[in-house]
């Protein structure tokens, strides 16, 4: 099915880039928005634990968290995206995801609204990211945009939401016990 | 894994051992001398390590290990003497061995380094040795070659009582060595492989092989048919004369202190586990619905949980313990090459190999060993002139020396060299900007000076000991395990290097400290005292630096709930009257301003390795007994807020400086 190109990206690169994010997405909510992990890097979904506060981290850092005995952090969102800070009820939902990076595996819980279900996104229903223009909070996150039926989701890419300079600097200075 | 991966694995391990007494018997005969136990015992490592090699197809490798072989079998037949060239040629070959084994434990195969090494060995052989070196005596056995020291291992294995049985194994696909390597290693799994040979019977290939096995027949022609090999003969292995060499008495087998191998991946899973049950038994015994049943029963019960859990803990803990034997052995090697290097007759002593410590803690001790016995035979033992000048006797002495003192593991270095020259050490650390030009410090202060870092009284760079980066290393090591480093020296007589290390690194006793409405973690082992100083003993300055007077001396005092931003009650006077907990690091002083000290705790460490934790204000974490997450304060890094920041408020200009009053929120 041939779509218009939308204004700013190339239609070739698009299908390929399509193709490669195809596949199943844990979607969430976060402010009414939808929005799509990668099922592949999500390790699962916890209730709320209380978090210990870690000074000297990013704003977007709730703090650090037991789970079954590995301390991660938790990261909220919201702050992260720029967007209020939110109460947090019995929908709230920390998402644990893991990564590797340079050799190393990270975990890390993400703090969203709510979780709404797991879907298996086409090829032909992801779009690329658009253009928002530089300074955009959020833009280098978006992997594409997915559209199903009438929803909007934004597909997030896990290993950007911790911006490079943080891992990497950290990164440096991290020696296994 | 793959049957090849783990058949690769064992042969490491076992390489590993074999190499570590192929060495411990060099450097003893090239000490002592070689006395027969000793040469077989160096033949037997060398031999069982030929075969290994070529039983995992490193062709190269095995051929470099027979020549060393044959070299030490010249010694052993009196064809050569055992000179101090030769050593060094095998000390070479075995270090191309250790290293050959190394690239293959990280997936390279390339064999070209020991061909080489294989080559020069050979020449200097044939330069060096007797003009022909007649095969060893072997007889055949329908079918295998056994050498002399097979032979050596059939009469163990029939003192040990194993029956021998000469097995022939056929395979159903066109035979080549790899697909042999996994009948052996079928057949290692149950018993002792002697001797084996690859033949050809009838056109079909065939593996004949000696093998010693209490398992009979049927078993083992299961095991091999599971992987598609057919057990074709099988006979009992009946009395053959052995050649007449004298064959090594096997020493009389005491009550066998039973071992067995286990993958560190277990064990450390197993002590996780463990760890987290003595968490959840703690979060189980201070619940307060639980506290409040007030039931006899229940309280016995868990009072018994409590006991179990610890004990499992402390059983798990002793799993990782090791022997420090290992790294203090590996010093041997070095002071050798060093004493060769240098000129200088040095000896070696060891003692307290047995001691235990945890295996994490005994790796990370190789490279401070390193560096500190490097460094007594560069700067602390004296020229062999020097030495007869001051009436000490010619071969010095270095010692190392393992203890167990109070809970703790202490290792010491001595050298009985020429000491630490005070004098030369403050002008030095005046001359670099150290201490204040016209600052006076005690003898015991001058030498701790020789860990700050860039600190260094060579007069010369050498190749031993460079730049004066060693001791400063040293102490981060050591520190990084959570040990301490001090230094004892007495001008002319010699020089101690005493390091502390924790018996474990998993566990610390933290003091538990609030501030405002959170708690932190301080390691117990840093806190000196604790008090709440009278009005006048505490100074604050302006930009919030505040000082304590301690009895004679004055020490800097970071109010923490500041410097961590921590919420809470405002006005609650703890400006006026803060609970001072004095801690130490590095020889000095500070004060941590808290609310409250709670209690203390054995706490668990967990690695806060996120990328988000600022790893200048915390060392780690940990799970208290609530269940919640605990941070420890990193004390050495605070130490750099007071000196710079003093305290609360502005930032140090490094680009994520914690920002107090912005973090809460």
């Amino acid at each position: 099915m041939n779509r218009p190109a939308l204004p700013g990206t190339a239609a070739a690169p698009a299908s390929a880039l399509a193709a490669q994010l195809a596949g199943k997405y844990l979607v969430f909510k976060l402010a009414d928005q939808e929005h799509a992990l990668q099922i592949l890097k999500v390790r699962e979904l916890i209730g709320l634990l209380p978090a210990t506060r870690l000074p000297g981290s990013p704003r977007c850092v709730r703090g650090v968290i037991n789970l079954r005995g590995r301390i991660i952090p938790v990261m909220d969102l919201r702050l992260k995206f720029g967007l209020p800070r939110a109460e947090c009820d019995d929908q709230s939902v920390i998402i644990v995801v893991q990564y590797t990076r340079s050799d190393c595996e990270l975990v890390m819980g993400i703090l969203v609204d709510e979780a709404v279900e797991v879907l298996n996104v086409t090829a032909s229903q992801i779009d690329p990211p658009p253009d928002f223009g530089d300074g955009h909070i959020g833009s280098e996150f978006i992997l594409g945009i997915g559209k199903a039926d009438a929803r909007v989701i934004c597909l997030l890419d896990v290993t950007k939401i911790l911006t490079t300079t943080e891992v990497d600097q950290t990164l440096a200075t991290l020696d296994p016990p | 894994m793959t049957p090849e991966e783990l058949l690769l694995r064992t042969f490491l391990d076992e390489a590993a051992e074999l190499v570590a007494t192929v060495e411990a018997s060099l450097l003893h005969m090239e000490e002592r001398g070689g006395d027969a136990t000793m040469l077989n015992q160096l033949m037997g490592a060398l031999h069982t390590l030929k075969g290994a090699s070529a039983t995992v197809g490193l062709g190269e490798l095995c051929e470099l290990v027979h020549e060393m072989e044959d070299a030490v079998d010249d010694v052993r037949r009196e064809r050569v003497a055992a000179s101090s060239p030769l050593f060094n040629q095998l000390f070479a070959a075995l270090d191309t061995v250790r290293g050959h084994l190394a690239a293959v434990a990280q997936g390279e195969r390339g064999e070209d380094q020991v061909a080489e090494q294989r080559a020069r060995l050979r020449t200097w052989r044939t330069a060096h040795g007797p003009t022909e070196t007649p095969a060893p005596p072997e007889q055949e056995v329908a079918g295998l070659r056994l050498g002399e020291y097979d032979w050596i291992r059939v009469d163990v294995l029939r003192k040990e009582g194993r029956p021998l049985h000469r097995i022939e194994v056929a395979h159903d696909l066109a035979a080549g060595p790899d697909v042999w390597r996994a009948a052996l290693h079928c057949l290692h799994g149950m018993g002792d492989v002697v001797a084996h040979a690859a033949t050809e019977v009838h056109g079909r290939a065939q593996l004949v092989a000696l093998v010693a096995t209490s398992s009979d027949r049927t078993t083992v022609e299961g095991a091999l048919a599971g992987g598609g090999f057919t057990l074709v003969a099988w006979t009992d292995f009946a009395e053959q004369p052995a050649p007449k060499p004298a064959a090594p008495k096997p020493r009389a087998a005491g009550p066998a202190h039973q071992v067995i191998k286990v993958d560190v991946q277990r064990v450390d899973r197993l002590m996780e586990m463990v760890g987290e049950l003595v968490i959840v038994e703690s979060m189980v015994k201070n619940d307060c619905d639980i506290a409040r049943l007030k039931s006899p029963r229940v309280r016995s019960s868990m009072r018994l949980l409590t006991r179990i859990s610890l004990e499992l803990q402390d059983t798990a803990m002793c799993l990782r313990m090791v022997p420090i034997r290992g790294e203090l052995r590996k010093m041997e090697r070095v002071v050798r090459d060093l004493a060769r290097a240098t000129g200088k007759k040095i000896r070696l002593e060891l003692q307290g190999e047995s001691t235990e410590m945890d295996r994490a803690i005994a790796e990370r001790m190789g490279e401070p060993l390193l560096h500190l016995v490097r460094n007594a035979v560069d700067h602390g033992i004296e020229t062999a002139e020097e030495r007869a000048a001051s009436g000490k006797p010619e071969t010095s002495v270095i010692t190392i020396r393992a203890s167990h003192q109070g809970g703790s593991i202490v290792v010491e270095v001595s050298d009985d060299g020429r000491g630490l020259d005070c004098e030369a050490i403050l002008a030095k650390a005046r001359d670099q900007g150290l201490i204040e030009p016209d600052s006076r410090a005690s003898d015991s202060e001058a030498q701790g000076l020789i860990f700050a870092a860039g600190f260094s009284t060579a007069t010369r760079v050498t190749e031993i000991s460079g730049r004066g980066v060693g001791l400063d290393v040293v102490r981060r090591a050591i520190e990084a395990i959570r040990g301490r480093i001090s230094v004892a020296s007495v001008p002319g007589q010699g020089t101690t290097f005493r390091m502390t290390l924790p018996l474990t690194l998993a566990i610390i006793n933290g003091t538990l400290v609030r501030c405002g409405d959170e708690r932190y973690v301080v390691p117990t082992l840093s806190v000196i005292e604790c008090l709440r100083p009278s009005k006048g003993a505490l100074v604050r300055y302006a930009n919030h630096r505040q000082v304590l007077r301690l009895r004679d001396r004055i020490i800097p005092v970071l109010a923490l709930r500041e410097l961590l931003g921590a919420p809470g009650k405002d006005g609650e006077g703890d400006h006026e009257h803060p609970l001072v907990l004095v801690v130490e690091s590095a020889g000095q002083l500070l004060g941590l301003a808290v609310e409250d000290v709670l209690f203390q705790q054995q706490i668990v460490i967990k690695s806060l390795d996120t990328p988000v934790a600022d790893r200048r204000l915390f060392s780690g974490a940990a799970i208290l007994s609530d269940g919640r997450v605990g941070l420890i304060l990193d004390i050495d890094n605070l130490r750099g807020h007071a000196r710079f920041r003093g305290g609360a408020g502005g930032r140090r200009g490094a680009p994520d400086a914690v920002v107090p009053s912005e973090a809460v929120s």
